[in-house]
Order: C-alpha cells, then structure tokens, then sequence
C-alpha cells in the first residue's frame, strides 16, 4: 500500500469519526427539539405548572435552574479563580501543590450523585439547611470547582512570562502583576472554563435532587426549596406524569444552555478583539 | 569622571549556577555604558541585579553591594518598586503588553496610582516623543501595541520605561529582534537620551556597543574581565581575552 493511499484512507476514517460524532449531536437535539418544541409556548415559560406538571408551565424550574446556577457560580468562581492564582502566581512548585493539584482532580472524577448525596448528608441534614437554594447551590459549587480551577490555571500558565518581567520591572507588586496583567490576559480563557461550569450546573440533576429538593413553588428565599429544568424532566419522566412536558422541558434546557453558551462566546471574542490579540 | 552606579565585589549564584563572579564595575553618569561578552557571560544577571529583579528567582544567592549615588541598593528600607522605576528596563524581545498604545505607556504611571488625565497625557507624548515614536502613532494611540510593528513596538516599550521619569536605563539587547532600520533609530534615540539618562546597553552585538557607547565592560563566564573607554576596549585591549573576542578569534 502506498504512503499516498495511506493518507488518503486515514483522512476518510477521521472524517468519518468526525462526521459520527457530529450526527449524534445533531441526532439528540433535533430529536429533543422536535417532540419538545410544539409544546412550548409563551405560557408554558412563564406560567406555574398546576396538576403535578401534567399542565401548565415551567417557570418555577426555569427560574430554579438559573438560581442555583448562578449560586453555584456565586461561590465556585471567587474560590476557582483563588485557587488557581494561589496555585499558579504564588507558589513554587512543591509537594504541597501537587496534593492540591491532585485533590482537585480526584474531586473532578467523583460521579455527581456523590455529590448530592455529601451535599444531602452534611449541608441539608447536619447543617440542618434543610432542601433549599442555599444548599444546592453548594452542592454544585463543590461539583465544579476542580473545573473553574483547572480551567483558570490553564489559562493563567499561558499568559507570557515576559508580560510578568515586564509588570515586575515597572514596579508592580506581585497582586498588582496578577491584576493588570495575568488576569486580563487570561480572561478569555477563564470565561470559558465558567461557561463549562455553568452549563454542568444548569444540566445537573443527581447532584441537586437531594440538596435542594423538586418543590414546584416559586422560591422566596436562598431558603426555599427549587427544582431545576432537569429534576423536573426527570421527574415527568420517571413517574410517567407527562411525556410531552417533559419533551418540551428538555427543549428548553438545551436552548437555554445554547444561548448562555453563544453569549458567552460573543462575550469572549470581545475581550480578545479590545486587546488585539489574534 | 564622577561614578554613579558602583557595583562591588558582587556575586550572584542561582541554586549551584555561579553567574556572576565577585565583579567591581563603576558606572559614570549620562554616559552610555556597554556591558558586552558571550552568551551566559553574565551581562543580563548583572542587569537583572541593578533592579533587583534577580530577586523574582527562588534559589539566588547573592554576596557584595549595588550604589547609586553612594547609597546600597539592597538597603532594608529601599522599595523595590521606586528602585525599579528609577532604574528602568527594556528587554530583548519587544513586550508591549496586550492593551491600548496609550495604556502601555502611561502603565508605569498607573501602578502609582496616578489618574490625572493631563499628567498622563503629557507623558505618553513626552514618552513616545523621547522613543521618536510620537509622530508615527499620535493619531492612533488607543490601537492595540500588538498591532504595531516590531520596531515600533520596541520603540513603545522604551516610551514606556521613560514616561516613568526614570534615572537609569538597563537595555538588554534591545535590537536583537529588529531589522537594520529600525535598529538605526534605535540606537540614534539612544544617543540622543544620554544627555538625561544614565545608560547600560547590552548590545546585539559588540559593534553596537562600539558604535554607540561611551564606556565597555568586557564579560567573560560571569566575570568583568576589562573595563574602559571604548576606543581602548576596542582598539588596545589589555586583557588577551579582550583582545581574542573583539578581534573575533572567539564568540
């Protein structure tokens, strides 16, 4: 066989793993979209679900979802962003970095269910802050903090050394290098990492079932029990309530995680256009 | 000849690396000092010593004394940050950093703290006018640095070291990365600065340094082997290892 035909039947083959892959995709959202969507309308984004969800709407579980997403993303990306500067600015290379490192990504690997279960266990139960947003939205910040972290370290370690020597040798102190330098550089990537995160988040269902409940209420306080778009997919599903409304509650899960997804991109290319780099 | 900087008896080691070696330099004012030798000779350790910035290394190891003007700069009380913008650096390679033609400059001015929109202003055209960068981008100043060539950008980052005001320059082979255009400007800018500043220049190449400087330092594996006026460095030599590498029997 010649190298000639070699690579020619190599390109085929990845073309094909590509074009597999991307029909899957493709495969699962139209398949979701197709049966979801005719039952989407305005009042079913904006009205209660009356009859355990057999009826009505959803916008209980859209506003639970962004809620204990956004919470999430409250407490993770503070303590990421942290973690990753500590990690990547402030230390050198040492034994105890690598048990953090490896800490972190130990964590990432534990399946979510895991997580609901210690979030159920120690924040619901033992610090008695019963199923609620608040505890919820903690379950979840643990869940993707390993991802806001690796993702920001990434993306810090690829900000040019010379951009600190230049920092340093204006005079810069060494917060003041990481806040006018390596942070606006690194931003991009870091959005990222939060985009990822967030979309886990607003997908989750194990990690938030037991935390913070599938009450179908509008949520008055960090207190009150929510339930997420997919808890209550999940929920529809599992208990044979409604299989359009659950088709029609995946539908609007996957077009709310495609817009932040697209905003947040245009967001990032903003960020990367104002500095002029390519 | 009144010393300004006086560099005694330093050495400097980086974990079991020896880069410099008990060297005694004596830097006159408002003069242009070239500090010139093959690689790891030691030339950039010693620049990277006169700002401290040898301190960002974990392992360093560091015995003898920095002056200027008399007094050591590794006095407890010293500020590394006022040290460092009174002794002010440009690197090899152009380093604008990623935002406007106009914040590099004024970035100096901006860990000060300083807001004042006229102050700022004033130094970013008093900057650039001095890096003979001002007519090329006074029309542009809130373009992103990484847009402008490399000369232009090397020009940028000495605007910005002198729109901080400093007493000393410390240019580490600033035309390394240039063509002969822009290294011609360069260096014409660098005589032209040499009546306000204090001057070390690593050159490109030892011709640089004889072209455009007043004093060299002939660095050898981290010692100083021969100083002098430049027309005795390069036309009578003392030392046989000056002689054999600016006659280019090595190098």
């Amino acid at each position: 066989m010649s190298d000639q035909l070699r690579g020619k039947i190599a390109i085929g083959m990845i073309w094909a793993a590509a074009l597999f892959s991307l029909s899957v995709l493709i495969l699962i959202i139209a398949y979701i979209l197709i049966r979801g969507l005719p039952q989407v309308s305005l009042s079913f984004l904006l009205e209660s679900p009356t009859d355990l969800g057999r009826s009505g709407g959803i916008f209980p579980a859209i506003l639970g979802t962004l809620v204990l997403g956004l919470g999430a993303l409250v407490i993770a990306v503070p303590l990421g962003i942290g973690s990753a500067i500590y990690l990547t600015e402030y230390t050198y290379p040492s034994r105890l970095t690598s048990i953090i490192r490896f800490g972190t990504e130990s964590l990432a690997g534990v399946p979510s269910i895991i997580f609901g279960l210690f979030g159920f266990i120690f924040f619901v139960s033992y610090l008695k802050m019963s199923w609620s947003i608040l505890a919820g939205s903690l379950t979840l910040a643990l869940m993707i903090l390993p991802t806001i972290i690796r993702t920001a370290e990434e993306a810090i370690r690829a900000v040019p050394q010379s951009y600190r020597e230049v920092s340093f040798g204006m005079g810069a102190t060494r917060w003041q290098m990481v806040t006018t330098v390596v942070l606006p550089t690194a931003l991009p990537g870091i959005l990222t990492g939060i985009i990822l995160a967030f979309g886990r988040a607003v997908g989750e269902t194990a990690a938030v079932i037991f935390t913070a409940g599938t009450a179908l209420n509008i949520p008055i306080s960090v207190f009150s029990p929510v339930r997420t778009m997919a808890v209550h997919f999940y929920i529809l599903a599992v208990e044979g309530i409604s299989l359009e409304k659950a088709y029609a509650t995946g539908a609007v899960l996957i077009i709310t995680v495609l817009l932040i997804n697209i905003g947040a991109n245009m967001l990032i290319t903003r960020a990367v256009v104002r500095t002029g780099r390519k | 000849m009144s010393e300004y900087i006086s560099i005694k008896n330093l050495s400097v080691r980086f974990g079991s690396v020896e880069a410099l070696k008990n060297v005694d330099l004596e830097i006159p004012r408002n003069q242009i000092t070239t500090v010139f030798g093959p690689a790891n000779s030691g030339k950039t350790v010693l620049m990277r010593a006169i700002n401290r910035m040898i301190e960002l290394s974990p392992t360093l190891q560091r015995s003898g004394d920095i002056t200027i003007n008399g007094e050591s700069i590794f006095r407890p009380e010293v500020d590394v940050a006022v040290l460092r913008r009174r002794v002010s650096m440009v690197f090899a390679l152009p380093t604008p950093l990623p935002m406007s033609i106009y914040e590099n400059v004024i970035y100096g001015l901006r860990l000060m703290g300083e807001k004042n929109r006229e102050k700022l202003d004033a130094q970013v055209e008093y900057g650039l006018e001095a890096a003979a960068l001002w007519n090329e981008v006074r029309n542009r100043l809130h373009d992103p640095a990484l847009s402008l060539s490399g000369g232009q950008q090397q020009r940028l980052c000495l605007a910005r070291s002198l729109a901080l005001d400093p007493d000393i320059l410390l240019l580490d082979a600033p035309t390394a990365a240039l063509d002969p255009i822009s290294t011609a400007q360069i260096e014409e800018t660098m005589i032209e600065l040499k009546s306000r500043y204090t001057i070390i220049l690593v050159p490109h190449n030892f011709h640089q340094g004889a072209r455009v400087a007043d004093r060299a330092a002939f660095f050898l594996g981290g010692e100083c082997i021969e100083v002098g006026t430049v027309s005795q460095i390069f036309t009578a030599p003392r030392d046989s290892r000056t002689e054999d590498y600016v006659s280019g029997r090595f190098g």
